[in-house]
């Protein structure tokens, strides 16, 4: 009969899941940047559906974590502020979906 | 537990990708680009009757204008609607079935150049170059019909096929050449208007309140 340790044990890898990227709209916003070279401000809007706001307090929480960065361009002579996923964010992306898929495997139903 | 195998490790990115990638292909712009190019090709080496004025310079400059008309319309009228995004490089198999249109059709011009001195290819040639043609044509529009999962570029794909197989039937090079890059150039032309225009009715411009910071 299993312990009472060695189950829990089962649940630490759900604990130990990037919490930054977990958030449904963070989640969509890195997926989204890690497809694309880069893309501004209203195109991530249009295609995560967030508003403006909550797009910006997602990016900065991403910003912070070092997954997203910001620079401003010149794009056919016209300024644009671009967002795109760093390689730390790309990476982050990967091991959260490998972790998410071991976690769901190895659940019932 | 393993990671199930059958679980490609890019499918969720094809998915996310292939979203990004239809937003930026709904406005039709790439196939008037194409459409424009291929009528250009079209009149030049098609029946000289038809087409009063000398083709050669428009032949020439026709490439540079459609990549210019199709920059103008994205920056004037897409961005602003749907904001920027520069997708990643095309697979390498579009990038070889591009590369092998441009070729064959490249070919096509040199050979109706070269025709048109005297100096003229076997009889075989043409059907062979049209088969090829409407494979690779047909090709590319079929995977990008995969890349951006939108049904338009398979039909394509097909008008392309029909067309060029169609023109296997008519005694006359020029107007099977007509037939071949006239009636899908016509096709993408078309098609490419009206969803630039459905386009532009479903994406109204945002109001200038800094959507761009």
């Amino acid at each position: 009969m299993p312990t009472p340790e060695a189950e829990n044990e089962g649940l630490q890898p759900l604990a130990q899941i990037d919490r930054v990227i977990h958030e449904p709209a963070r989640l969509a916003i890195l997926g989204l940047l890690s497809g694309l070279v880069s893309a501004d401000f209203l195109f991530v809007q249009n295609q995560t559906g967030l508003t403006g706001g909550n797009l910006s307090s997602h990016m900065t929480r991403l910003e912070e974590a070092g997954y997203v960065e910001v620079t401003k361009e010149f794009v056919d002579r016209i300024p644009r502020t671009l967002l795109r996923a760093t390689k730390k964010g790309r990476a982050a992306l990967r091991q959260y979906k490998q972790s998410l898929l071991r976690i769901l495997s190895s659940l019932p139903g | 537990m393993p990671v199930p195998e059958s679980v490609s490790p890019d499918r969720t990115d094809l998915d996310v990708g292939r979203r990004a990638y239809r937003a930026l292909n709904e406005d039709g712009i790439v196939d008037i680009a194409l459409g424009l190019g291929l009528l250009f090709v079209a009149l030049y080496v098609g029946p000289r009757h038809l087409v009063r004025w000398n083709m050669t310079g428009w032949s020439a400059l026709g490439p540079i204008l459609v990549v210019l008309v199709a920059r103008g319309l994205r920056t004037r009228f897409v961005y602003p609607r749907i904001g920027y995004a520069q997708i990643r490089p095309a697979s390498p198999a579009i990038i070889m079935m591009a590369a092998l249109n441009l070729l064959l059709v490249g070919g096509l011009v040199v050979t109706a150049i070269y025709a048109g001195r005297g100096t003229r290819p076997p009889a075989s040639f043409f059907p062979w170059l049209f088969r090829a043609l409407a494979l690779a044509g047909a090709g590319t529009l079929a995977l990008m019909g995969r890349r951006t999962g939108l049904v338009r570029f398979y039909v394509h794909a097909a008008v392309i096929a029909v067309a060029a197989l169609a023109s296997l039937a008519i005694r006359k090079t020029s107007y099977g050449l007509l037939l071949m890059l006239g009636l899908p150039g016509l096709v993408l032309l078309v098609t490419g208007l009206v969803c630039f225009f459905i386009f532009l009715r479903r994406h109204p411009k945002p109001e200038a309140t800094g959507a761009n910071p």
